[in-house]
């Protein structure tokens, strides 16, 4: 099952002798350049970067521990060549184009220096000066543990600093499930697909174990990891071993699955956490290891990393926050400028502004979302349109129909509505403009309607104006969920009333939308009847848009928020765990402890002897006074304004790009202390509480 | 579903046999014999398909995710631009697996990782496809198991995801691919393709038919044509009560006039619809289902409109709850009909 792609690489990461490893690589890079056909991306930089450093004596170690693994990949390796270059010739013609068709943007367009990352500044020096302080003092089994969404840039940045401290960039990858091959089912989701096929008697497990500990052993090794694709740095002086977790873990799925797994995990850890303190003792290089979040799920950095470990081990802990907008909105220009040889007509400021809103810090997908919205010519929607005419004409201008009330922008271009089908990620701007439309609505002059139905005299206090749109069939273009458009909903609505008794209507609504949705079995069917209220609720109970001519006092322009409902539901289940973990000797439940014994124990001074603890507790029990924390994602204010002035303000550099990861632990913590309550609408207190507080 | 799905697999080799000249005997469901093959046929979402057909022409196409309701063209785009691109070595070039194949780790690992590898011979520009139909059923684990492939392998192959909510796939698949977003079908969408194919079927309908049909599909092309099918070759006759009878749903009419008398505050009258209903044998989650579809689109005041659909919330929690009996749906009606009873009413 080994397969000869794989091989390849092989050579390239245990192949140590030199000789071999130089025709390996010229034959290559020429491919590279053009035909780089399954060759990882990573695997430029290192191959040149391996020549350059002499790492022969510490290679050469290493092949003596698998002298077996090279011959096989070897041999097979020739007969791969020449297929490649029989592809080349057959399809090598115009090479210069070429590779910039063959290949995504997003690889094409690999920061290569620092000053091409989109990451904050601060943060590559942070993950700078760890590695050249790690590199330099030689102590034993350093650890960094590097975390962040997807997308943000993490991997990229260690990949540019070893390149420009000269540092080698190795990768390795889980090797290929042999159906022979004896594996928990852990370590086959643990370890997921492979770069380097390692010629495999054992689990991966042993595996990886084997990697890290020779490693240690041989000064130069290489990588391994856990989860995913790993990479080692090394150095003339040290290396550098890079670890990246792909897999947050099963559980992080449905909860059903939940229940299969967690004995091998718990296995797992154990096992993952003994290989690490065997690590820690003996390993010379730095090891760096990259999980990415996931904004719904838990992440799994907590159960491979629970904090004791972390402090057990002095694992440097570095969170990576989401691309800032105006950042993106950077990169996405340059990627436009020069790309602009091939597309024709390239995209206004507004769309690209868009694009880095909707992919929500997301720099990859962005940057393939912007690839997909460069494609289109005008000869190409001259023909859609001649096309679809002989058809039927309704349809096209039927699709649009919905937004025609929000101004468009100039003729032929696309407006950003329209791009909202092509955002990125889930919380797209169209997510932005269809609440705005919700809390603005509009309503019609009742006089241009013959036969409007009346409410009976009783209810007359009831009566409005008709809307001009149907609020469901703006949630259903803004495509996402019904409850998440309603918590989003719930997260703004305040702001745009001015009467407290509108508010106490609406979020009655709101209580009865979250009993709706608060149970699992019925709320796939019960959904729709969320999304209807909630939409509906939120416009009927605001009197001061009652009429279409009211002087709308409260409706200014407000900025619209994220909903942090899903965060602090994620913060509070991180803080259980954690405390959980930290204090192993207090029999309480999880949500007693944190809520009611921890911060008890911090008003009595209890002493305590883990510096963990006490700073856990020392943040569990501080009570935030800030009053800005919860309001902390502003996005797309301009598409609110845009839709209702029609005036562009330029984009608001609104996400805090230096909020540290810090500030956000204590911010949140504030939230988490209340968070037990299950409901959307106790948020709502949450904030007035924390406010007054 | 999945036999659906399996169909449109065999689609291309008999596309064009199906032309021929109506026989009687065996008939090819409408669905797949007028599944566009082209990207400019496809209906709707028409910004998508543009920039797509674009790189069916040019290449290069990035990964995507499609997401969108079911019956929107999902699977037919992705199918019309691998064939559009890749051309005759469509069959070789292509890897297609849906929720009927099976995709665990190991499928993933090995199947979809040594087509990744394979080598064809492609024009410049191109490359091989691997199509993850309902790639929202694809467990986490597949799922992490893809993303390093997808980055390893993308000189050579491109990856094209449909799915239903683009929120079960994982986010740093998301990350590596351009979500595309499909919306419903608009009425009049699917009414100019229902309209197209009956011309070519010579169907013979009346316009109400049409719009039950468009009532019923609600935004889904294929049921769309499916329900047309069946109530031409069932009827020979395309009219609203003959496709009601065929889709088995309390007719709308119906239902429009139960609720006009619960606005009306005569709670007689509707009572009489909702037991002429239950006496048809309708099962209240069918009764409630389009209780709910008529209200939002019902012509009345916009409060009780909020009120209506809280209480048919309710009333619908209820019977999902297995609490399905003609007393609730009584209930249900005596409280809309109070909504807007005058408060002296109910003294008397």
């Amino acid at each position: 099952m080994a397969d000869s792609d794989d091989d390849i690489e092989i050579i390239k990461v245990d192949k140590p002798k030199k000789t071999p490893m130089k025709w390996v690589t010229s034959t290559f890079d020429d491919f590279s350049s053009d035909f780089m056909s399954s060759q990882p991306k990573s695997q430029k930089s290192f191959t040149s970067s391996q020549n350059k450093s002499k790492t022969q004596s510490s290679s050469q170690n290493v092949s003596n521990t698998q002298p077996s693994l090279s011959q096989p990949a070897n041999s097979r390796k020739r007969p791969r060549e020449t297929k490649n270059s029989l592809k080349q010739i057959a399809s090598g013609r115009q090479r210069s184009k070429f590779k910039s068709t063959m290949e995504l943007w997003a690889d094409i367009h690999q920061p290569k220096t620092k000053a091409d990352l989109a990451v904050h500044k601060k943060k590559i020096e942070e993950v700078e000066n760890w590695i050249i302080q790690s590199i330099s003092n030689n102590k034993m089994g350093k650890m960094l543990l590097m975390t962040g969404p997807a997308g943000a840039g993490k991997t990229a940045t260690v990949k540019v600093l070893s390149e420009e401290l000269n540092l080698e960039l190795q990768e390795w990858s889980n090797p290929d499930q042999n159906s022979n091959q004896q594996f928990t089912l852990s370590s086959q989701d643990y370890w997921e697909q492979s770069r380097v096929d390692i010629i495999t008697s054992g689990s991966q497990q042993s595996q990886f174990e084997n990697f890290l500990l020779r490693a240690n052993k041989y000064q130069s090794l290489q990588i391994e990891e856990g989860s995913g694709g790993g990479k080692t740095i090394s150095h003339t002086a040290g290396k550098l071993i890079l670890l990246e977790f792909s897999v947050i873990m099963p559980h992080v799925i449905p909860l059903f699955c939940f229940q299969e797994f967690p004995n091998i995990y718990l296995r797992d850890n154990v096992l993952f956490h003994q290989l690490l303190r065997r690590y820690y003792k003996v390993g010379h290089s730095p090891l760096i290891f990259i999980v990415s979040d996931s904004s719904r799920g838990e992440s799994k950095e907590r159960q491979l990393f629970p904090p004791d470990l972390q402090q057990e081990l002095y694992i440097h802990n570095i969170s990576f926050n989401p691309v800032a907008p105006t950042m993106m909105v950077k990169v996405l220009n340059k990627i436009v400028s020069q790309q602009s040889s091939q597309v024709s007509g390239s995209p206004s400021l507004s769309i690209i502004e868009s694009i880095s809103m909707s992919s929500a810090g997301d720099i990859r997908s962005g940057i393939n979302a912007l690839q997909f919205a460069c494609r289109t010519d005008t000869f190409d929607l001259n023909s859609t349109i001649s096309q679809s005419k002989p058809k039927k004409s309704g349809k096209t201008s039927a699709s649009r129909l919905k937004y025609e009330s929000s101004k468009k922008q100039d003729g032929g271009k696309r407006t950003e509505e329209e791009l909202g089908g092509i955002g990125a990620r889930d919380t797209s701007c169209f997510l932005f403009h269809a609440i705005g439309k919700i809390l603005y609505s509009k309503r019609d002059d009742p006089s241009t309607y013959t036969e409007l139905p009346r409410l009976p005299p009783h209810l007359q206090h009831e009566e409005r104006d008709p809307l001009l749109l149907q609020p469901e069939d703006v949630v259903e273009k803004s495509q996402i969920s019904g409850d998440y458009f309603a918590s989003f909903l719930h997260h703004n609505y305040v702001d745009f009333y001015t009467n407290i008794d509108d508010v106490v209507n609406a979020s009655e609504y709101f209580s009865l939308i979250d009993t709706f949705s608060s149970q699992w079995n019925t709320k796939t069917v019960l959904e729709n009847y969320a999304t209807s209220l909630a939409s509906r609720g939120v416009i009927h109970c605001n009197t001061s848009i009652a009429r279409y001519n009211s002087p709308r006092t409260g409706v200014g322009w407000k900025p619209l928020h994220k909903s942090q409902w899903f965060n602090v539901q994620k913060q509070s289940k991180k803080n259980a765990s954690v405390a959980c973990s930290l204090f192993k000797g207090y029999h309480w439940e999880p949500e007693v402890l944190w809520t009611e014994i921890l911060p008890y124990l911090n008003r009595i001074n209890i002493t305590l002897r883990n510096p963990a603890q006490i700073n856990f507790l020392q943040e569990m029990g501080r009570f935030c006074r800030r009053e800005t924390y919860i309001r902390n994602e502003k996005l797309n204010e301009h598409e609110v304004v845009d839709m209702d002035d029609s005036e562009m303000t330029s984009l608001p550099v609104s996400i805090n790009t230096d909020q540290s990861g810090s500030d956000m632990i204590s911010n949140s913590q504030s939230e988490v202390k209340n968070t037990p309550v299950e409901d959307d609408e106790e948020e709502v207190e949450i904030e007035e509480f924390n406010d007054s507080d | 579903m999945a036999d659906e799905e399996k169909m449109e697999i065999d689609e291309p080799v008999s596309s064009k046999v199906k032309d021929r000249p109506k026989t009687g005997g065996y008939e090819v469901p409408w669905v797949e014999k007028y599944r566009p093959s082209k990207m400019c046929d496809i209906v709707g979402n028409e910004e998508t398909i543009s920039r797509l057909t674009v790189f069916s022409r040019e290449g290069n196409v990035p990964n995507v995710i499609i997401a969108g309701p079911p019956g929107t063209g999902k699977t037919t785009s992705i199918l019309c631009l691998a064939r559009t691109m890749l051309g005759p070595s469509y069959r070789d070039a292509v890897l297609e697996l849906n929720a009927s194949n099976d995709r665990g780790i190991d499928v993933v690992r090995n199947k979809i990782k040594m087509f990744a590898q394979q080598k064809v011979t492609l024009p410049k520009g191109r490359h091989k496809i691997i199509i993850l139909d309902e790639a929202d059923s694809m467990t986490e684990g597949a799922q992490q198991a893809l993303r390093r492939t997808m980055e390893i392998y993308s000189k050579t192959t491109r990856f094209a995801l449909a799915c239903n909510s683009s929120e079960k796939i994982i986010e740093p698949i998301q990350s590596r691919c351009a979500v595309l977003r499909y919306s419903k079908l608009s009425d009049s969408q699917l009414l100019a393709r229902l309209l197209e194919v009956c011309t070519s079927e010579s169907v013979s309908y009346t316009d109400d038919g049409l719009e039950a049909i468009v009532f019923t599909a609600q935004g889904d092309m294929r049921q769309a044509l499916n329900n047309l099918q069946s109530t031409f070759q069932g009827f020979g006759h395309v009219n609203s009560e003959n496709v009601f009878k065929v889709c088995d749903e309390p007719h709308p009419t119906l239902i429009k006039k139960m609720l006009q008398h619960c606005v009306e505050v005569n709670i007689e009258e509707s009572y009489k619809v909702m037991a002429h209903l239950w006496k048809l044998g309708y099962s209240p989650h069918d009764i409630i289902n389009i209780v709910f579809r008529v209200c939002k689109n019902h012509d009345m005041p916009e409060f009780l409109k909020l009120e209506f659909i809280k209480e048919i919330g309710y009333t619908h929690m209820r019977i999902a709850e297995g609490v399905d009996s003609l007393l609730q749906m009584a209930g249900l009606l005596s409280r809309l009909c109070k909504k807007s009873a005058a408060p002296d009413i109910l003294v008397q």
